[in-house]
């Protein structure tokens, strides 16, 4: 059945509105002030210059996560490893960083942001390749490696690279030196910007206008199709893996490298997993993940600043978020099932010993 | 010795009831990522109740009705609105954590620790020794383990349950009504968190303060993968669990210089994606297709 494209913009817009709705009515059921509320998060997310900055530094590390994230879903793989893969680029980019302090900025940043990325691809790749070799199931491992970059985090800042001078109670890292910062605390600067705007060119040259775009879609669409005109499945698969890891990343690069200017345990909690719903609302579309991007950084940054205008806690604003996740895929999903019928059924094929042998190797190597 | 078994013991019993429940969801086929949030609302809900009636049996009672209601709204979404498990599973967790520490300040007007006047009991408390601080819930998962593996072993309804699982539309096929059991599994599993998150308040700590849980209902999660679905190797699983956790914390007091915490604590997950690995490679080896977690739920 044709799906109408109006139709299916109009479903993640709904769900985030009766979603804004159910939460804004629990705030007014606990004898909140709603009307300040909602003032508070227009003015906290948009309202003024330095609310707009807020919004875009937030945004940034959600776009290109979702940018990498949207690759391996659109192959059909549902990676959610994006936290962890974000974790260990900051901590591979800011060791070198930490490493190197004497060094010319323009040869140690571009060096330290290689390491990150290399990273966080590296740190996919192990539930890619446990997928693609093994047909180990990627959600799981992915969510695992998550946990284990976490404390990975934890030890980082605790341990080697704890800052010597730090009093409070966070452990945090030393700070990078100042001329290697791409932006100040804020988190929005020209270069940043720029990046940004060529992380989207590159998507869209990505999906649009590739061999590589093409190829991953039509593994995405039917994995069996794919293989019988000659595309390996499981190259495209680790390829997409390699790519999210690698944008995920460049995401924690960024972080140390602009806005912190330094790790502290913990940092930018939920932001993976905000990511991926916002592929998921964008339904991939490297145009529309940039939208859906601002949106939910509009709302962190909301969340961020609520607390100082109001009453409200900031719990009250990440229950919305959590809201947001319990409907969104009521509406995104079946694309993504749609999907994995198609594998269960290319499989189906597969063990019926329908296609030549040299294809079923590839086939089943596959998973 | 026997000091550090209880120690360990009594910090597995959350992660091992939470395990159980999400081994009924999953064999029903269902992934339960919200078990972290289950624990969370079971927890909250418990010690509120707790200290407005000072009633252990109300406050336990409230958990279990609270986490049955929450179950029923992941089942609707999850068979009828056909949404993702894994995100609606996540979703849950968020919003429960979310919503607990929203309630701690819109009912109780503080971001730090609530504190309950009462715990749960501890049946062998008059005896004495060692194992007088257990609570009564550590002596209930192991009579819980047992009633698992007999109804899944042992009675009709729980090979219908895992033939949800493992084949939903044979199941379909041969008349089960696999939604309905479905519905049933996690409700047993909204029962079973409540427990846990009754446990995690009330039994050692007896106070809920924000995000309680840490993490611990991934690791439940992680353990029903590893236990491989089976009552007493998932129950194993949680209880290893629970002892990392348990060694992690006193290794960060005996020796943080030769180890530190975070290195034996990431050993569940490591676990955990090893057994996952070596599993579908014994499968491989016997000829079987091994089933993908998203396969088998959708």
């Amino acid at each position: 059945m044709r799906q109408l494209p109006k139709l299916a913009a109009a479903r993640p817009v709904g769900v985030i509105a009766a979603s804004l709705l159910l939460v804004v009515g629990i705030f007014a059921v606990s004898g909140y002030d709603v009307g300040a509320i909602v003032a508070g998060t227009v003015d906290g997310s948009v309202g003024s210059a330095a609310a707009w900055t807020q919004t875009i530094r937030w945004a940034i590390p959600l776009l290109i996560i979702a940018l990498g994230v949207g690759l391996a879903f659109q192959a059909g793989y549902f990676n959610i490893g994006a936290q962890g893969q974000m974790y260990v680029g900051a901590i591979g980019s800011l060791a070198v960083g930490l490493a190197w302090r004497d060094g010319p900025a323009l040869v140690v940043v571009p060096c330290a942001f290689a390491v990150g990325i290399a990273l966080g691809a590296l740190w996919s790749l192990v539930p890619g390749l446990l997928r693609t070799r093994l047909g180990a199931d990627e959600v799981v491992t992915s969510l695992m490696m998550n946990f284990i970059a976490v404390l990975l985090l934890e030890w980082v800042c605790t341990g080697p690279l704890k800052s010597r001078d730090g009093t409070g109670q966070a452990a945090t890292t030393d700070p990078l030196p100042a001329g290697f910062r791409l932006s100040d605390g804020s988190g929005v600067s020209p270069t940043l910007l720029v990046l940004c705007a060529l992380l989207v060119a590159g998507a869209v040259i990505l999906t649009g206008r590739t061999r590589l775009g093409l190829e991953i879609r039509l593994v995405g669409r039917n994995p069996v199709m794919a293989q019988w005109m000659g595309i390996r499945a499981s190259r495209v698969g680790l390829v997409v893996f390699a790519l999210s890891g690698a944008a995920a990343g460049l995401a924690g690069a960024v972080e140390a490298y602009g806005p912190s200017g330094g790790l502290r345990v913990g940092f930018s909690p939920q932001v993976g997993f905000m990511a991926v719903i916002v592929a998921l609302v964008a339904a991939f579309g490297p145009i529309r993940t940039l939208l859906a991007a601002v949106f939910f950084g509009a709302l962190r940054a909301a969340t961020i600043y609520l607390p100082i205008v109001s009453d409200l806690p900031q719990a009250g604003l990440d229950m919305l978020n959590g809201t947001v996740a319990l409907w969104i895929t009521v509406s995104a999903v079946p694309v993504l099932l749609k999907r994995r019928r198609a594998r269960a059924a290319a499989r189906a094929g597969d063990q019926s010993g329908e296609p030549a042998r040299r294809d079923r190797e590839v086939v089943s190597s596959r998973g | 010795m026997v000091d550090f078994v209880v120690t360990c013991l009594q910090a597995a019993t959350p992660i091992w009831l939470a395990a159980l429940a999400g081994m009924f969801a999953q064999r029903s086929g269902i992934l339960h990522l919200g078990l972290e949030g289950l624990l969370l609302s079971g927890a909250f809900v418990a010690t509120a109740t707790a200290i407005r009636t000072g009633s252990i049996l109300l406050a336990v009672g409230a958990a279990i009705v609270v986490n049955l209601l929450l179950s029923l709204l992941f089942w609707v979404l999850v068979t009828h609105f056909k949404a993702n498990v894994l995100i609606v599973g996540l979703g849950l967790s968020m919003s429960a954590a979310g919503a607990t520490g929203f309630a701690l300040v819109a009912f109780f007007d503080t971001e730090a620790a609530i504190q309950s006047p009462i715990g749960l009991p501890r049946p062998l408390a008059g005896v004495g020794g060692p194992l007088a601080g257990l609570s009564v819930l550590t002596f209930a998962a192991f009579a819980l383990t047992w009633v698992s593996w007999w109804v899944i072993r042992r009675t009709r309804a729980g090979l219908r349950l895992s033939a949800c699982g493992s084949d939903p539309f044979a199941a379909r096929s041969a008349g089960v009504p696999v939604d309905l059991y479905r519905m049933a599994s996690l409700q047993v599993g909204g029962l079973l968190c409540a427990l846990a998150g009754a446990e995690l308040s009330l039994a050692q700590v007896r106070s809920f303060s924000d995000n309680i849980a840490q993490g611990r209902g991934y690791l439940a999660f992680a353990a029903v993968l590893l236990g491989g679905l089976a009552p007493i190797g998932v129950s194993v699983a949680a209880v290893f669990f629970g002892s990392a956790l348990a060694f992690g914390i006193q290794s960060q007091l005996d020796f943080n210089d030769v180890l530190p915490p975070q290195f034996v604590l990431m050993l569940p997950y490591a676990a955990t994606i090893a057994a996952i690995s070596a599993t579908v490679v014994v499968k491989r080896r016997r000829g079987e297709q091994p089933t993908l977690v998203m396969e088998r739920t959708l």
